[in-house]
């Protein structure tokens, strides 16, 4: 293999405060920095910061600052890096970039490119180099920063706090079923401690969910009866980034489709104004349509007009399937409509209708909504007009907290969407092992266990199978 | 003797009296080679068949038409079934024999066997001609050709024994070893690793005070391992020897006070043993010196046989000197004036490792040529003759030329013991665990003939006597599948405390008469339904997204930057040909097996190219 190219890149954002960063990260490193800082000796001490001076290309100096050197393998990315510290002015590090990818062995470091290095050196595992891919196409502010945390092996640690316990469980259960003599007693208190995983499983799904958010960006849809005020409060919503519209329509030439950024998040707004409004369409078609779309959106926002009765609401809301639904008033301009806030007094009975909480069998992964959650949006329907903008901001903000389900994107822990189907088939099983605890035999509950572990090494990289038996091995005395 | 015949069996263990009898009823002319005609198929560790796993794979080689199962029946003097409140599928049946019995009932049936010569001789070499086994030679110098040959010896190979500070060359207490074997392996071009097992002090009967400790009876009425024995094919009656009692007893702070001060006279802790022992432990100073905080270990007493004046205490494998085993048997409850008639030992053998053979155990390196049995690294009787009969019917099969018999790891525990020794090889003596299982839900001893007598039949093991029963049996369990479900009993039955019987009794009229085999099945068949469908899914998904992903024959591990020299050298030597089994080996890194996957798709990280990224 040739040699690789040499990486340079800004590591601080080009606007940040007091210090900024340039890295190197490639074998020509330390002969480009000492290009940029000519005082540093030419075997500079590893991890050593000397005080030098930048220089530019007639050798007059343009800063002051701190100078790294970190000898392969024992770095970040596991090659020669060398990190030059500057004070931030954007101008001068621009500078310095600029004169250092002036030298024929270096190139900019693409995105994510840095890590990619760390990973193909071994210095960090599968699930932070994952998120790095998904860094790469993310393609909003949130799946950045997500990513970002998703490096830090935020997930590789909430995973292994999973999988510890969750393979102590399965040592214990198996050494019973394989050396009955030698392990008695050891499933003793199998249902908390399967009951206990299982919830685990089940937040660390609830905030892959909102992973998934981050990553494809959410998609939400606006749905009613014709004359409602759709397409006003579509077209609001979108406000500034008008421009934005997708002027190619859905595949359908049916439902209009605009992607915009909120609070970091990319948001796609779906208006199936044309559904039933096409003439010579039927009816019936339209509602199909429908259906269709709101399936596979993870909220809808259903708009009515004023006068709309509690009947036509809950008719509506029934064509939202399992998907979270967002009642919102239209038109509310429209005079007389004020004195009609509440139009819709709780049109959903009791456990029916949009807790998406069962849609996890369906192999979607909405993030749930409790019923508490849902329960504030749902009594009162929100009162906006497109036209006058009333009501738009605390829309758009109700619309980003169902979302989040309250959470905040940071807290998200990034997977790819390999590592959340994992994910979720490690709480299915879970959920199916806390059945059989009451209603099956031991050899079941711990054949749950050991998919969900399967499963959960998808993720960790870990096979299940053998690290078993070191386990068995481990925790009971087999012998002859 | 003759000096030319179809196939050739060395060694009359178990793995070697299951494969001459296969090669043999398979209508081959066969050639079974011990050192000594009345050691073939001594038990020469504990006196019992079966156990968790082990059950299982007797059943499994008895439906495909093995002995192993029916000569315990015989010479069984101890039925219990393991695990019976913990689901169907971990179920187990281990029958204590009568040891001389077992070797009686099971060489009766060999120097029976038409078309098997036994001979008494020591091979000396294997001899292959172009890349073809052709024949063995004998100790004096005779030569025997055929046209297939199994290697069944066991752990004779350069075998040597340790009591204590001494040492005896010989596989088994009071026999030799076989000695010019190995260097006539790795001539051939096979390498060889070497082992190390044990076996507990035999106790004299009536030293021991019985009265003073925990009796354990057999079941009653026995289950049998064999169908035959079950159905009443074979001759004799079951049960067949007088029922014997056998009696728990444990270690005290005593005996682990003993064992840790004379650690030191220990080949296992002198590095006198160079073999690898085993995650489990091989010895009770290994178990005292790993597990130092357990008080105490039980200690299962087995009378050898009704009539016989030894016990074997199940749980003290040692190889201490003979004055420290006598000193520490006698700080057992129950043992207090006990004598010893033979001390334990450790033996230290070589094996060759499985992944030089193909998934028919025939060796990679020569045509013709099969290893079976702990010769392969295993340890067990049941593992040993699973292989045996094994590796005969697809010897027998490849003579005859027909088609491989191909098992799946989802028809038999034995499938997945072959399948994981020729892919992953072994580093410690290699036992079988349900565990091991992915299909354990499916793989039960209550339907190993449903699953495995019509592989037997096809190679011509299994009558159709006994095949057209099995059919019959399975008609009968789909049949009242169907109709429960059709019935809406189904999902009755699918609750836990609805029993099959409980059903019949309430819904009398008209209500099938069935077979309690059949309704054991359905019963299980019924309530696993759900379960089995998941972990069927899970298995497939598995085998979808990583054994689907083909690694090129000759991808250079060496090349993949940052992978260890220890990680590069294992896939070398393992060469997996899916991204699936090189998750599978042992030792492999998470670390090391994302690089190989990177490597595959390099330059694809962010598209994630491989299937094993299609999950998006």
């Amino acid at each position: 293999m040739s040699s690789p190219a040499t990486l340079a890149a800004l590591a601080t954002a080009p606007t940040a405060g007091a210090v900024g960063i340039l890295r190197l990260s490639g074998p020509a490193s330390l002969e480009v920095g000492r290009m940029l800082a000519p005082g540093v000796p030419a075997s500079p001490t590893p991890r050593h910061a000397y005080l030098a001076s930048f220089v530019d290309s007639s050798g007059a100096a343009l800063d002051e600052g701190l100078f790294l050197f970190f000898r392969a393998p024992h770095s970040f990315t596991g090659e020669d890096v060398v990190e030059l510290q500057a004070h931030g002015s954007p101008r001068l590090l621009r500078m310095l970039l600029a004169r250092a990818l002036e030298h024929p062995a270096v190139r900019h470091a693409g995105p994510g490119e840095f890590t990619r290095r760390a990973f193909l050196h071994g210095r960090i595992d599968l699930t932070r180099a994952e998120a790095v891919a998904d860094l790469v196409a993310a393609d909003s502010e949130a799946a950045v920063r997500a990513a970002a945390a998703g490096l830090a092996g935020a997930l590789a640690a909430r995973v292994r706090g999973l999988e510890e316990p969750l393979r102590s469980l399965h040592a214990d259960l198996e050494g019973v079923l394989n050396f009955p003599e030698e392990a008695e007693g050891a499933d003793a208190g199998m249902e908390a401690r399967v009951s206990e995983l299982r919830s685990t499983a089940d937040s660390l799904l609830a905030e892959v969910g909102r992973g998934r958010l981050v990553r494809r960006g959410a998609r939400v849809a606006l749905y009613g009866p014709v004359n409602a005020g759709k397409s006003t409060l579509f077209n609001r919503l979108l406000g500034e980034q008008r421009a934005l519209v997708d002027e190619e329509p859905g595949t359908t030439r049916d439902v209009l489709e605009a992607r915009v950024e909120w609070e970091g998040l990319g948001v796609v707004l779906l208006d199936t104004a044309g559904l039933r409004e096409a003439p010579g369409r039927v009816e019936a078609l339209g509602i199909a349509r429908t259906r269709e779309v709101l399936a596979a959106v993870d909220l809808a926002v259903l708009v009515l007009p004023p006068e709309a009765s509690g009947d036509e609401a809950q008719r509506w809301l029934r064509d939202a399937g399992a998907t979270p639904v967002l009642l919102v008033a239209g038109k509310c301009d429209v005079r007389g409509s004020r004195e009609r806030a509440d139009p819709h007094p709780d049109p959903l009975p009791e456990g029916e209708g949009i807790d998406s909480g069962s849609t996890r069998d369906a192999g979607t992964l909405t993030p749930s909504l409790s019923r508490g959650e849902r329960g504030s949006g749902r009594g009162s329907a929100l009162a906006v007009s497109g036209l006058t903008g009333e009501g738009v901001e605390s829309l758009r903000s109700q619309m980003l907290s169902r979302l989040w389900g309250g959470g905040a994107p940071s807290a998200v822990a990034l997977v790819s969407e390999r590592h959340a189907d994992a994910l979720r088939r490690t709480a299915d099983a879970l959920s199916r092992a806390e059945r059989a605890c009451r209603f099956s035999t031991l050899e079941v509950v711990s054949g749950e266990v050991g998919l969900a572990l399967e499963s959960l090494g998808e993720v960790s990289g870990t096979s299940a199978s053998e690290a078993l038996l070191d386990a068995i091995f481990q925790r009971f005395c087999i012998g002859k | 003797m003759k000096h030319r015949y179809d196939v050739i069996v060395v060694g009359l263990g178990h793995a070697g009296c299951e494969a001459a009898l296969a090669c043999a009823r398979m209508g081959l002319s066969t050639l079974g080679l011990t050192l000594k005609r009345e050691r073939a198929a001594v038990m020469s560790c504990n006196p019992a068949v079966g156990g968790t796993a082990k059950g299982h794979l007797v059943r499994e080689l008895d439906a495909l038409g093995g002995e192993m199962g029916r000569a315990a029946d015989l010479s069984g003097t101890h039925f219990k079934t393991l695990n019976a409140s913990k689901g169907p599928a971990v179920q187990a049946t281990r029958v204590l024999c009568d040891r001389e019995a077992y070797a009686r009932t099971m060489q009766s049936v060999l120097w029976a066997q038409p078309n098997l010569t036994v001979h008494e001789a020591e091979v000396s070499s294997v001899v292959a001609e172009g890349g073809r086994v052709a024949g063995v030679v004998l100790g004096d110098g005779t030569q025997v050709a055929a046209s297939a040959v199994l290697l069944t010896t066991g752990t004779f190979l350069q075998a040597l024994m340790h009591v204590g500070e001494k040492k005896e060359v010989g596989g088994r207490l009071g026999d030799e070893a076989a000695k010019g074997l190995s260097d006539s392996l790795r001539s051939l071009g096979f390498s060889l690793g070497r082992f190390k097992t044990g076996t507990p002090a035999r106790l004299l009967r009536d030293s021991i005070d019985w009265a003073s400790i925990e009796p354990q009876h057999g079941d009653f009425p026995p289950r049998p391992l064999s169908l035959r024995t079950r159905w009443g094919l074979g001759d004799g009656p079951f049960p067949n020897q007088p029922a014997v009692t056998c009696a728990l007893t444990y270690t005290t702070a005593e005996t682990h006070r003993i064992l840790r001060d004379n650690l030191h006279r220990s080949p296992l802790f002198q590095g006198e043993i160079v073999g690898r022992g085993p995650r489990y432990c091989p010895s009770l100073e290994d178990k005292v010196v790993r597990f130092s905080a357990r008080e105490r270990h039980l200690v299962f007493l087995e009378p050898e046989g009704p009539d016989s004046p030894l016990v074997y205490p199940a749980g003290l494998s040692t190889s201490m000197p003979a004055e420290v085993q006598l000193e520490f048997l006698r700080t057992l409850p129950g043992l207090r004036k006990v004598e010893v008639a033979r001390f334990g030992y450790a033996v230290e053998y070589d094996y060759a490792p499985p992944t030089q053979l193909k998934e028919t155990l025939e060796t990679k390196q020569v045509e013709g040529l099969y290893f079976a049995g702990q010769l392969n690294g295993t340890s067990g009787y049941e593992e040993a003759a699973f292989q045996g009969l094994f590796a005969g019917i697809q010897a027998g099969l490849k003579v005859k030329g027909e088609p491989a018999l191909v098992l799946g790891r989802d028809e038999a525990h034995g499938a997945v013991l072959v399948d994981e020794l020729v892919t992953k090889g072994v580093d410690e003596p290699f036992r079988m665990f349900t565990s091991r299982s992915e299909h354990r839900l499916k793989l039960r001893e209550g339907n190993a003939e449903l699953r495995l007598a019509r592989h037997g039949a096809r190679v011509g093991l299994v009558s159709r006597e006994v095949l057209e029963r099995v059919e019959e049996k399975r008609r009968a369990v789909t049949e009242e599948v169907a109709r429960l479900k059709r019935t809406g009993l189904a999902a009755r039955l699918k609750r836990p405390e609805v029993t099959y019987a409980a059903l019949a009794a309430e819904k009398a009229e008209g209500w099938p008469a069935l077979s309690e085999e059949v309704v054991e099945e359905v019963d299980v068949e019924v309530k696993y339904e759900g379960y089995i469908v998941m972990a069927e899914r899970a298995a497939a998904r598995e085998a979808e997204a990583w054994d689907g992903w083909r690694i090129p024959g000759d991808f250079a591990y060496a090349g993949v930057r940052g992978l260890s020299a220890e990680a590069v050298e294992k896939l070398e030597k393992v060469r997996p040909a899916t991204v699936g089994q090189a998750r599978r080996i042992p030792g492999l890194t998470p670390a090391a097996f994302s690089l190989v996957l990177v490597a595959l798709k390099r330059g694809g990280l962010g598209s994630e190219s491989g299937p094993g990224g299609s999950g998006s």
